[in-house]
């Protein structure tokens, strides 16, 4: 029974990825410093960012671990 | 009578002569049927060294070759390997370049446009703000601007 030897994926597929940076706090609250509505709306497309970064390791991964017989899996 | 015994005698030594050579001649034979046994088994065994050089060369030949192979399979997959990596890493600079593009201009767009006027000093409620970003997102970064 033939066994599948697994090659180890590069840190940089397996390493975390990082969360986007806080936004400023450029609005106030009752006299502190506080998130402006504005400024967490505009942190989304980060995040969207990240999940495209994520997916696209996914399928480089799967890409380099993908078997002889398994192409276009 | 003395000439009967000279014949009896005559005839022994010749007998005697005949049995010598007899013998000498057989031993000669025997000697040489052992000189071509061992003839032949040396021949056998150098043909069988023989064989076996041939056999383990060209075994050795056969290895060679499927190691070459191996080799080149694992070149050739290092090489694939390394042009994956390249392609990931020009995307992943392409996908943050563009998403922090879209982070820009979608806070140019709303302060510059006239209806996002009023989020523009909307803030966030403590609550909510800190469940997102923790306290980090509340350090007066900011605040000096008097925003």
């Amino acid at each position: 029974m033939p066994v599948p030897a697994y090659r180890p994926l590069d840190h940089r597929l397996t390493d975390p990825i990082p969360d986007p940076p806080p936004p400023p706090a450029n609005c106030t609250w009752q006299g502190q410093p506080i998130v402006c509505v504005l400024d967490g709306l505009a942190q989304i497309p980060l995040y969207q960012g990240r999940l495209q970064q994520s997916n696209a390791d996914r399928a480089t991964a799967a890409r380099l671990t993908e078997q002889p017989g398994e192409q276009g899996k | 009578m003395r000439v009967l015994y000279t014949a009896i005698f005559l005839a022994w030594i010749a007998s005697l002569w005949a049995t010598h050579s007899w013998s000498v001649d057989h031993g000669a034979q025997q000697q040489q049927k052992l000189d071509q046994q061992e003839r032949d088994r040396l021949k056998q065994q150098r043909d069988d060294a023989r064989n076996e050089r041939d056999a383990a060369a060209s075994g050795l030949s056969a290895l060679r070759v499927t190691l070459d192979a191996k080799t080149r399979a694992m070149q050739a997959q290092a090489h694939m390997f390394q042009a994956v990596m390249a392609d990931r890493d020009r995307l992943q600079r392409l996908i943050d370049q563009r998403n922090q593009q879209a982070h820009t201009d979608l806070l140019k767009a709303a302060h510059e446009a006239p209806d996002c006027a009023a989020l523009a000093r909307l803030p966030l409620c403590p609550a909510v703000a800190e469940r997102l970003w923790g306290s980090a997102a509340n350090q007066p970064v900011q605040a000096a601007r008097g925003r």
